[in-house]
């Protein structure tokens, strides 16, 4: 069992006085270790958040460095941070936040080399990435090592938030089963986005990974929340696990990681 | 006009698409050139925003094919009833624009129906340009963009 010092005493007092929280729910946040991929526009509003609320470790994994067209959404970096790997830049903000929390950083690409041993330390992961290749291989990272995954996506005007967890719910290859092919979606370059969108969704991301820590509420597991901002509607809609998922089906082959194709760049 | 039954509420502002599906759309869309392309797009009940087939069907517009389409009727009951087959809903159409831009056009807009998805393939010089998802909103009575979720 934790002890809280004084400082923490009055630093989490606002979450200790919830009965949903209490010392118990603190206590385990403060243990807690998340992973989150990604330390862009979803990535960063979720990490303040949660280095606010008291996330006990944190795995950053972004293999790119800050720059200028990032500061308009990507909340944790600032202009100081120009040129810097983002992992480093969110580690030093987290810290300036909570600094009793623990960071690693991990400056890399995704891979299926790597992404299983690094999702094993974590309790849960909050994909935070940018593309349909990053995100099929780690809901199979996830699926293989039984980790719940925190999903969150936006462009121009519209979010998506919903949490994919093993044997419990449907995964994401249930929800969009193959990669858009070339021509179908907007190309990496032309997308745009309003910049306080992800700061949404990024939040939305980090109340459901709180919530699934704490165990209180009900996560967004077998439910897809649309949010549109441009009408400021939120809407559900019901996902269901797909027996022929490719990922986690009942003829599921899926024993090992693979890397997928990044379509995307393919047409660029 | 809008008589027959519509089996899918587009309740969702997204789209995803197979790559099979794709293809055929392609090739009925470059293939037809200079003529629009049309056919019907398959998804299944438990995922229906995810176009998993679609089926082209004859343009039985009477007037000029290269700026008009039209989905044979009795080909979309064919289709209903092998969707029906195989639990897949019926939840939009394409059709292609020779040299025109992937954007509905009046033509498109007089004879939209809520609560389905239309997907159009630009093919300029029999080459695909580009292609957009759209959705009729009747409130507002104007089609409104439609995108694959993803992250910038």
């Amino acid at each position: 069992m934790l002890h809280f010092s004084e400082e923490q005493v009055q630093r989490y007092s606002r979450h200790i006085i919830l009965p949903e929280v209490g010392v118990d729910g603190q206590e385990k946040l403060l243990s807690s270790r998340v992973l989150i991929a990604g330390m862009g526009g979803l990535g960063s509003p979720a990490a303040l958040y949660l280095a606010a609320a008291g996330i006990g470790t944190f795995g950053l994994v972004d293999f790119d460095v800050v720059e200028l067209s990032n500061l308009q959404r990507q909340v944790i970096h600032t202009t100081e941070d120009l040129g810097k790997p983002k992992v480093k830049s969110a580690e030093e903000t987290i810290k300036a936040i909570n600094p009793d929390a623990t960071v690693h950083q991990y400056r890399q690409r995704i891979t299926s080399e790597t992404i299983a041993d690094i999702i094993t330390d974590y309790d849960l992961v909050l994909d935070g990435t940018d593309n349909f290749p990053t995100r099929f291989l780690l809901n199979d990272a996830c699926l293989l090592t039984g980790k719940i995954l925190v999903y969150g996506a936006v462009l121009r005007f519209d979010g998506q938030v919903s949490v994919f967890a093993p044997n419990q719910g449907p995964c994401y290859r249930c929800f969009i089963p193959e990669m858009p092919p070339p021509g179908a979606v907007p190309s990496c370059q032309q997308g745009g986005i309003l910049g306080v969108l992800p700061g949404v969704i990024g939040i939305l991301q980090a109340t459901e990974a709180i919530k699934l820590l704490i165990g209180v509420g009900e996560p967004l597991i077998g439910r897809l929340l649309l949010f549109d901002a441009l009408s400021m509607e939120i809407n559900e809609v019901k996902l269901r696990r797909d027996p022929n998922c490719p990922a986690c089906g009942e003829r599921s082959n899926l024993i090992e990681l693979r890397d997928y194709e990044d379509l995307c760049q393919l047409a660029v | 006009m809008k008589s027959l039954p519509q089996r899918v509420t587009m309740d969702w502002d997204f789209w995803t698409i197979g790559n099979e599906p794709w293809k055929c759309i392609l090739d009925h869309s470059v293939g037809d050139y200079p003529k629009e392309a049309c056919g019907i797009l398959l998804c299944p009940r438990a995922r229906p925003w995810n176009i998993t087939d679609a089926y082209p069907t004859r343009n039985a517009t009477s007037e000029d094919a290269a700026t008009r389409y039209l989905v044979d009727p009795l080909e979309f009951l064919q289709v209903q009833k092998w969707a029906e087959q195989r639990e897949l809903d019926i939840c939009g159409f394409y059709h292609s624009h020779p040299d025109h831009p992937a954007v509905p056009s009046e033509y498109d807009r007089q004879y939209a129906w809520e609560g389905y998805l239309y997907l159009i393939f630009s093919v300029k010089d029999g080459v695909f340009e580009e292609s957009k998802a759209w959705r009729w909103d009747a409130v507002e009575e104007r089609f409104k963009e439609v995108f694959s979720p993803t992250t910038i």
